[in-house]
């Protein structure tokens, strides 16, 4: 569905995205990770035919998107991270003024709207000002007016930026829709533990260098790999820790009450010899797990580096 | 008949906001107090008989004028922030990213300004059916008249739609436009009377006067107050405010050039307000890095 190529975009010396290559198939739903000033909403843009790319390639559907912008803007639906609005416009009004521009008018136009409408929970707000609904349903209605022409890419720039818990908790419904209805979602968020729900794959951007792309799950295991294990021991503290001080893999532990954090590098292998060495000396282990990290904490780490 | 997205869109909208019926209020109110005051001037001069009523003519021209000096204004107003106020409400990057042409844009922006400024004429045709009363305005002049201000609201419009492509914020982008227009509409006429006025003078002193014909100059052609003069000419014949020098000019000629070269311009404005409209526009200059 999108393929991209050694894409590259310079603000005057300034390169913000750097020989980025990227490529989803239909359905997927891709979350851009990154610092702020990292190059998300700039490979969005040009994504979205809103920036001219400096180099490479872009395909939508095979389409030549640097190209063709004009059959580019048919298959794609783009939300930017801030709403905008006309004033005095009512919710209908706003959804016919966008369905008119794709030629979508009258019967047609009336029961596509009350459809998205539906999608996105707003059928009740339909004669309502639209300056006057909460942040929460104004990125609702800019969602479903990104969705007004059926299109087979969707570029959601923060949709769920400055929304309250419940909003989010609604976005992530719709979003949920979407993967459904077997849409192509590019979504870039902060709320990454959101985004570990949604996307089928993320993709980590930093100084404009895509630096990991693919699935969550095998981010966060490599990410994990050289975690720390956390033991809890019924009794034997002491013991415990001079069998796991034997070991020669180990390289620090840390001892809390019942509880040792046990340093060491390795894998799945040195995991299991470490639990071997534990249970033939007969240590009576309560919990054995190794520390964990999610996809914020992946963020953290990853971004270290910008807030140093 | 498929009717522009953006036109139809403020055509409804803009009309329902306060500020519009505020202008559309104070643009009859404005006109109204023009035509009493030429009224009081016509009144002001009667005889035994009664009121002249070939005078009339003098509302019929200070209508016009009052109109052409309150589009002068309104115009480039309503113009320049058309493409600014869509960056400053964030709706500029929604509009860009549907299949909507930046010339669609600028084309929609134009044709709702020029639907307003009909709608502004149309709400001072009370006043003007003070003059058909009496005879100082036919019904065809109006319609003539009305037809230059529509194609100089095309024109001025077109300024402002470029400047709005231009500058990043409304209030630059308003300055600039009017700061254009009033140096098209009177800063050329200035630069223009300095110039021919020296030809004249010249002419007079070196006994050629017989054969002195006015050539303005290329510049002046995108002045639409030479039209505006010929139309007020020829439906009213009131020369007393035009110098002298109007008599050595061929009217008809300086019209016709006049409206070829105002629709080029507009044409130009049009075609660049689009180009730099266009997110991802070829750039002239290719810099290499």
């Amino acid at each position: 569905m999108l393929t991209i190529i050694n894409l590259e975009k310079f603000y005057g010396k300034y390169k913000a995205v750097n020989g980025l290559d990227m490529h989803l198939k239909k359905g997927d739903i891709f979350g851009f990770i990154g610092p702020n000033g990292a190059g998300k909403s700039t490979t969005m843009k040009i994504i979205a035919g809103l920036l001219p790319a400096d180099g490479g390639e872009i395909y939508v559907d095979g389409i030549d998107a640097l190209k063709d912008n004009k059959k580019l803007k048919e298959k794609i639906g783009y939300m930017p991270d801030f709403f905008g609005s006309y004033e005095n416009l009512k919710v209908i009004e706003y959804m016919e003024f966008y369905a008119s521009i794709y030629g979508i008018v009258g019967k047609e136009s009336k029961d596509l709207i009350m459809d998205l409408l539906e999608l996105v929970n707003l059928e009740e707000k339909k004669h309502a000002y639209v300056d006057g609904l909460s942040r929460g349903m104004k990125q609702r209605l800019c969602l479903a007016r990104s969705l007004v022409h059926n299109p087979e890419l969707l570029i959601l720039d923060e949709p769920a930026s400055g929304m309250d818990p419940r909003s989010r908790f609604e976005m992530k419904g719709i979003l949920k829709n979407l993967k459904d209805m077997d849409k192509t979602v590019i979504i870039s968020s902060h709320i990454l533990s959101e985004m570990n729900e949604i996307c089928t794959s993320v993709g980590i951007i930093e100084e404009g260098n895509l630096i990991y792309s693919g699935g969550i799950n095998n981010l966060l295991s490599r990410m994990s790999s050289n975690n720390p294990l956390k033991i809890i021991v019924r009794d034997k503290v002491k013991e415990s820790k001079v069998i796991l001080s034997e070991l020669p893999y180990i390289t620090n532990i840390k001892e809390n009450s019942k509880e040792l954090t046990v340093f060491f590098n390795g894998g799945e292998i040195e995991i299991s010899n470490t639990i071997k060495a534990l249970v033939l000396k007969d240590i009576p282990i309560v919990s054995f797990t190794q520390v964990s990290e999610n996809l914020e904490d992946v963020f953290i780490k990853i971004t270290e580096k910008e807030s140093k | 008949m498929k009717i522009n997205p953006i036109l139809k869109n403020e055509s409804k909208v803009g009309v329902r906001t306060f500020r519009f019926n505020l202008m559309v209020m104070l643009y009859v109110g404005i006109l109204s107090i023009v035509a009493m005051w030429a009224y009081f001037i016509i009144n002001s001069d009667k005889y035994g008989m009664g009121i002249d009523l070939s005078k009339f003519t003098i509302l019929s021209f200070a209508l016009a004028c009052g109109q052409a000096v309150l589009l002068m204004f309104i115009v480039p107003v309503l113009t320049a922030t058309s493409i600014t106020g869509e960056r400053e409400r964030q709706t500029l990057d929604i509009l860009l990213s549907t299949n909507l042409s930046p010339m669609k844009i600028v084309l929609g922006k134009l044709m709702s300004t020029v639907t307003k400024v009909a709608l502004l004429i149309i709400s001072t045709m009370p006043i003007y059916a003070i003059n058909f009363l009496v005879g100082g305005t036919s019904f065809k002049e109006l319609i003539i008249l009305t037809l230059f201000f529509i194609s100089t609201t095309i024109y001025v419009g077109s300024i402002g739609i470029f400047m709005s492509t231009v500058f990043k914020s409304s209030k630059s982008s308003t300055v600039a436009s009017i700061l254009t227009v009033l140096f098209i509409v009177i800063g050329t006429i200035i630069i223009g009377f300095v110039v021919i006025s020296r030809d004249y003078y010249d002419a007079l002193s070196n006994n050629t006067i017989s054969t002195f014909t006015i050539n303005l100059p290329f510049w002046l052609y995108i002045n639409p107050t030479i039209e505006f003069i010929y139309i007020l000419i020829k439906q009213n014949g009131i020369l007393y405010f035009a110098p002298d020098l109007i008599n050595y000019m061929n009217l008809n000629k300086i019209f016709v050039i006049s409206l070829i070269n105002q629709g080029i311009v507009t044409l130009l404005l049009i075609l660049l307000s689009a180009w730099r409209l266009n997110p991802v526009r070829k750039s002239i200059i290719k810099v290499r890095r």
